[in-house]
């Protein structure tokens, strides 16, 4: 077998033409292996972890395309290459379908689509701002996904948009539901009357999904990016979409959900709320103190969970049961449960590893964990002292959020291509002092078309350990999902429970039992103290 | 509806029965804009 690398100078694909190239050189005949990547730091890691690293991408950078291939032995390598190069070099064409029609600029694209409001942006984030303004002098809403577009240029965009009535939602917006219908990350939710705000993708769609377990449903999700609660941008598209929801007939009950935002912005929101709006509210600010105002009409909630236990206690008794039946568990049946999990694990298996592809549900096991253990090491820490030196390399508890940019730079999300998250799983299940895997399962429109069943081989051979017997670390997953996804709850359940992976209605449910096994005796009575703020 | 990027978005779009015009930049540093105006009136 012989491995060749060949570097294409200044040549770009997109993350899913990569991932996609990568799957299509791999049934070519002759080929054992083949990954398809921009020369980024974390593609490289992948190429040297996969054994796929030769000297010829010295030099290689973030702009040029690396063609790795090991060649399977008999063929002859020149040839091989030669049919992988060629696929490689085809112009990507728009795939699924002959009826898309692909237009090269803003303006053809508009002219020929009159009548169209809405545009998703997911261009690279430096090439985001012209494209983007564009659209909204043309009067159309923008659902900006791109990461990367600097400071300046969204706040032009937003002060520009709210100006004429328009929405910019992003950058970084992950995830939104307008009239029934997902953009990007989403899931298929039923429609209802529960408007959502939120500057965290996953917590849209933790939010949305435990809403339709429970009988209700959203009049819109409006996903506005990360930075938008920011003190340099001030919540602007925050205070916007809570003013359209405010005037929205088909929205009772308004959620806001934000992940770090900062003191300051929230304040102003809050404000807003108490000052201009008249529906109930519930609100959940990750990680933040909630502040002071806001009124009788406000509930606060520290988890996603209990915000969603606060959506149905103010929806009725109907939704109430429901929660009761499809996602509550009550604390002495999470303490009966982490102590079988503890009865089964070594002394050495001592530690949480959460490899997340949600930030947000990364961020709220964080959050869990502060409260209930300590705080967990991360590539995404609450505080710098538990910032992992390598976010390749896990230390004590400690949960990565692989969607971050340190390992997506340069390839596709991992609720798109499972490589990176199988590696790193392995690379867990290997280390003797790990006693839990926390997985979260991101269902719904954009992601992998089977998530679960991606991760059922990796799964299974870590509950099976080295063969010898001895303890082996336990497997704890949440599906983000519903039963209508294009990849169907129930489905992606069973792979997941017959690959052996305990399953658990909320990530904060999770969160909680996995801090009971880590943490004993001084979590448990941290998480009976604590338990009506966490799960309401 | 309009999709600037990813064609995965399109497609999510469009498997939810949304119309969709794809817009692939990908060229646009290349291209002068009337360029490309001319060739999407030409295709």
């Amino acid at each position: 077998m012989s491995v060749v690398n060949v570097v294409k100078r200044n040549l770009f694909r997109d993350s899913i033409q990569l991932m996609r190239l990568s799957e299509d050189a791999k049934k070519l005949d002759g080929v054992d292996e083949a990954v398809v990547s921009m020369g980024t730091d974390t593609n490289r890691r992948l190429l040297k972890d996969l054994g796929l690293l030769g000297d010829e991408t010295k030099g290689a950078g973030d702009g040029d395309l690396i063609i790795a291939v090991q060649v399977r032995k008999g063929f002859n390598v020149d040839e091989v290459m030669a049919k992988v190069e060629q696929l490689v070099m085809t112009p990507p064409a728009t795939s699924g379908g002959t009826r898309t029609r692909t237009f090269h600029s803003v303006r053809s694209a508009l002219e020929a689509s009159s009548g169209s409001n809405l545009a998703i942006v997911s261009l690279p984030g430096k090439q985001a701002f012209e494209p983007s303004m564009e659209l909204l002098r043309n009067g159309v809403n923008v659902h900006l996904f791109s990461d990367h577009v600097p400071l300046d240029q969204e706040l032009k965009l937003k002060r520009y948009a709210s100006s004429k009535g328009l929405l910019v939602m992003g950058p970084g917006a992950g995830t939104s539901i307008i009239n029934g219908v997902g953009l990007c990350f989403s899931n298929s939710v039923r429609r209802g009357d529960v408007g959502i705000v939120a500057s965290a993708g996953t917590g849209i769609q933790e939010v949305s999904i435990m809403l339709d377990r429970i009988g209700l449903g959203v009049s819109a999700a409006l996903g506005v990016g990360g930075t938008d609660v920011s003190e340099q941008v001030g919540g602007l598209m925050t205070k916007d979409c809570l003013r359209l929801l405010e005037n929205d007939r088909g929205t009772r009950l308004i959620m806001i959900v934000a992940k770090t935002p900062k003191a300051k912005v929230i304040q102003q929101v809050m404000k807003q709320v108490a000052d201009r709006t008249s529906k109930p509210v519930v609100a959940c600010f990750l990680g933040l103190d909630p502040p002071k105002t806001g009124g009788g009409r406000v509930t606060y909630a520290k988890t996603l969970h209990s915000a969603v236990h606060a959506a149905a206690r103010a929806s009725g008794t109907e939704a109430l049961k429901q929660f009761d039946a499809n996602i509550s568990m009550d604390f002495e049946r999470l303490s009966k449960s982490a102590a079988s999990i503890r009865a089964q694990l070594g002394a050495t298996r001592r530690f949480a590893r959460g490899l997340y592809s949600g930030g947000t549900l990364a961020h709220e096991t964080l959050l869990i964990f502060r409260e209930l253990v300590e705080e967990a090491y991360s590539n995404t820490p609450l505080s710098n002292k538990f910032e992992l030196a390598d976010p390749n390399v896990s230390k004590g508890n400690s949960v990565i959020d692989l969607g971050d940019e340190s390992f997506t730079a340069g390839r596709a999300h991992p609720m798109i291509d499972p490589t990176l998250r199988k590696l790193r799983f392995t690379q867990e299940a290997r280390d003797p002092g790990a006693a839990l895997l926390l997985l979260d399962v991101v269902l719904g429109y954009g992601s992998s078309p089977d998530p679960g069943g991606a991760l059922t081989g990796v799964i299974k051979d870590a509950l099976q350990g080295s063969g010898n017997g001895g303890p082996v670390p336990a497997v704890m997953a949440h599906v983000c999902g519903t039963e209508t996804d294009p990849q169907s709850l129930h489905v992606q359940s069973e792979k997941l429970s017959g690959a052996g992976a305990r399953l658990y209605p909320s990530n904060a449910l999770l969160s909680a039992e996995a801090a009971l096994v880590v943490g004993g005796d001084d979590a448990s009575t941290r998480l009976r103290q604590k338990w009506g703020e966490l799960f309401g | 509806m309009l999709n600037l990027g990813l064609d995965i978005f399109r497609q999510a779009l469009e498997s939810q029965k949304v119309k969709c015009a794809q817009v692939d930049l990908t060229q646009a540093p290349k291209l002068e804009k009337k360029l490309a105006d001319a060739l999407d009136r030409l295709l």
